[in-house]
């Protein structure tokens, strides 16, 4: 009974030294952040109020652009260790990443290079634009599907479900521009279906997917857990 | 092909694939992939699992042939 007790305290002593530690929101990173989002504000406030006179509006430009590669550079260097840390995945899920960008990419490719071909036929009833913007969603939507059934696309410590909050967001506002969209008739064109017309549709129907897909993961990895890890139980006095 | 070793291993220290994951510092499907043969670790993985096991590599992650049985 000694020894169950001791090696049950040793193993807890070692998974405790070893936890992984969440990173958590720093000082310098909230720093960082409020100068970046105080320099966009500056840069939209120097566009818009710019004076119509070519020279000086040239020189404001020139000024915001150069603002802005400053911006930047701040950012990369003064959160490059804490980007580093937020972006560890393990050796598996970046081989599982690694895999999944690949299969987007020749899904992407080889749907738009169809796509630029057909154009001819196509060309008669659809934007070539749609097509195009349809490739390039199908080509994220497998990426993405490949990474999330994996478990390559959520970091360990990430919260889904602010992942999917934040996606319903986006569909929510989409779906919103897709419907006026609709409304104006901007959708067929002389019989055409336009790009301006179902962009946001297609936006939509890619952040469903996306969504629909993150949820059924997390109910087969509910499944997972619970047939491949048993209770463990610790009868009382066993210590 | 599964790798039982690990998983008996992990249940003799009554450690989940969490606390073994976190351990070592990876995700938990990770684990969950090594254990069922899906994923081969590399070697500083394995030995990652191993001193948080407390086992040697062989103990581990030497798949025994028909051939080396016998001859034992």
């Amino acid at each position: 009974m000694c020894k169950i007790y001791l090696t049950f305290q040793t193993s807890c002593a070692i998974v405790k030294t070893q936890k992984m530690e969440v990173p958590r929101v720093t000082k310098k990173r909230k720093t960082i952040w409020g100068l970046v989002i105080a320099a966009i504000f500056v840069l939209i406030a120097m566009i818009v109020v710019a004076p119509k006179d070519s020279s000086v509006n040239n020189a404001m430009l020139i000024c915001a652009v150069i603002l802005g590669l400053l911006l930047v550079a701040i950012f990369v260097v003064g959160m490059h260790k804490e980007i580093m840390e937020l972006s560890e995945y393990d050796e598996r899920q970046i081989a599982m990443q690694g895999k999944a960008y690949k299969y987007g990419f020749w899904v992407a490719s080889i749907f738009n290079t169809a796509a630029v071909f057909a154009d001819d036929v196509l060309g008669k009833y659809v934007e070539i634009r749609v097509v195009l913007m349809a490739g390039i969603l199908l080509g994220f939507a497998v990426m993405l599907s490949y990474a999330i059934l994996h478990d390559a696309y959520f970091r360990a410590y990430e919260k889904k479900s602010w992942f999917t909050v934040g996606k319903l967001i986006t569909l929510v506002m989409d779906a919103r521009v897709a419907y006026t969209a609709w409304q104006r008739g901007n959708v067929i064109v002389d019989g055409v279906v336009t790009f301006e017309g179902v962009a946001d549709l297609l936006m939509c129907i890619f952040l469903t997917y996306i969504v629909v897909i993150v949820m059924i993961k997390d109910l087969m990895g509910r499944k997972e857990k619970k047939d491949e890890e048993p209770e463990i139980e610790i009868r009382p006095g066993a210590f | 092909m599964k790798n039982l070793k690990l998983k008996s291993a992990r249940a003799h220290f009554d450690m989940s694939q969490q606390d073994l994951a976190d351990a070592v510092g990876v995700s938990r499907q990770t684990i969950n992939a090594i254990e069922k043969g899906d994923y081969n670790p590399t070697i500083k993985l394995c030995i990652a699992i191993c001193k948080a096991l407390h086992k040697t590599l062989d103990e581990l992650f030497w798949e025994e042939t028909e051939g080396e049985e016998r001859n034992d």
